[in-house]
């Protein structure tokens, strides 16, 4: 079996739900127009999810078929995707990662700042940080009690869209020109390319080169 | 004697009624079961593995913070009082749903439990006074609980 790629992406409960589904729905379909093999599915093991309670959505992603099937959590994710930032002082978010990680994190602070709070920071590859609530000018608060299940504005209309692009860039796993097909708001989605701020490490992966 | 019974099941149900209350005041009274309780009940119970309860089926009594269930990861915004202003309604105390605002006596203020708040903004919403303010979790460096789990 080649090499599966793992992404996590954490998020709130119920308020921020949709938009960690829209990040690893829309990854998974860009990634899918290349024709590789991908997983895309919701949390199943932190449940129930309520209101600004973390809760994780995953991602997998390999040139040949997946054969990890009855696996619910990515338990060595390679990239760590942080939707809300303040998750980052509330749980140890790099738990299992293997050597040579990939973190990136939604905020307009600077990445040593946020250093501060990860002390096992040093088994990361790299870290990149995007201001996709900036770029997108979109708060999105939902109490609907729907969680985007009844949404119609389709896949990163909100702070989805500028952190896709910045994976892209970042991972270099899919093209920026197929996620411009799959998530509605593509300027979002050109600015978080374009604005991640990425910090390397001394750790290179034999696997990945994070920076694009 | 079950032949008799069935036989006698047509007449007036008075008569067994009363036969039965005079056998049971005649016999002996039993004597009240004995149960030994160990020392330290709670301390003695040794579950197999395989029937192990769920995480957060027993607890300690609730008498003090249950450390299993620190909830302050779920909080973006943090209460920041502000002394000066605050008149000491204690409308915090009653709003709060998760108790986590007390009165200190010794000093004379509101004292806010950082481990269980989990940033509903409730309090900042009723105080009447205007002395909270929700100031965002990132800006302080304290507060700190990684969690392995989330829940």
């Amino acid at each position: 079996m080649a090499k599966v790629t793992e992404i996590t992406v954490w998020t709130r409960g119920v308020v921020m739900d949709k938009e960690a589904r829209d990040v690893a729905s829309a990854f998974a379909q860009a990634a899918k127009m290349e024709g590789k093999f991908i997983q895309a599915f919701d949390n199943y093991e932190d449940l129930p999810d309520r209101v600004l309670v973390t809760t994780r959505k995953y991602v997998r992603i390999s040139t040949e078929e997946i054969q990890m099937k009855y696996l619910y959590v990515n338990e060595h994710p390679d990239v760590v995707v942080i939707v809300e930032p303040t998750i980052v002082k509330g749980i140890n978010v790099l738990r299992g990662m293997p050597e040579g990680g990939l973190l990136v994190i939604n905020t307009n602070r600077p990445i040593e700042y946020m250093l501060k709070f990860i002390p096992n920071a040093d088994i990361l590859g790299a870290v990149a940080t995007v201001d996709a609530d900036g770029i997108s000018g979109v708060k999105t608060v939902d109490f609907s009690g729907s969680e985007g299940g009844v949404d119609a504005s389709g896949l990163g209309a909100g702070i989805a869209a500028p952190i896709v692009g910045a994976m892209a860039k970042v991972t270099g796993m899919v093209k920026k020109e197929n996620l411009a097909k799959v998530v509605s708001d593509v300027a979002a989605m050109e600015r978080g390319y374009q604005q991640v701020h990425i910090q390397k490490f001394h750790r290179p992966r034999s696997v990945y080169f994070w920076g694009g | 004697m079950e032949t008799k019974k069935q036989k006698t099941k047509g007449k007036s149900q008075r008569k067994n009624v009363k036969t039965k209350a005079r056998k049971q005041a005649s016999k002996p009274a039993p004597k009240p079961r004995q149960v030994v309780m160990p020392e330290d009940i709670y301390g003695s119970i040794s579950v197999p593995e395989d029937r192990a309860v769920p995480f957060g089926a027993i607890t300690p009594a609730p008498v003090r913070q249950q450390e299993l269930f620190i909830t302050s990861n779920w909080r973006i915004v943090r209460p920041v009082i502000d002394h000066e202003k605050c008149t000491r309604c204690l409308t915090c105390y009653i709003a709060c749903p998760d108790a986590c605002w007390s009165f200190n006596e010794k000093e004379e203020k509101m004292e806010w439990n950082w481990k269980f708040c989990k940033g509903c903004q409730v309090c900042i919403h009723e105080c009447p006074a205007d002395a909270l303010k929700a100031v965002p979790e990132l800006d302080f460096e304290d507060g700190v609980v990684r969690l392995e789990k989330p829940f």
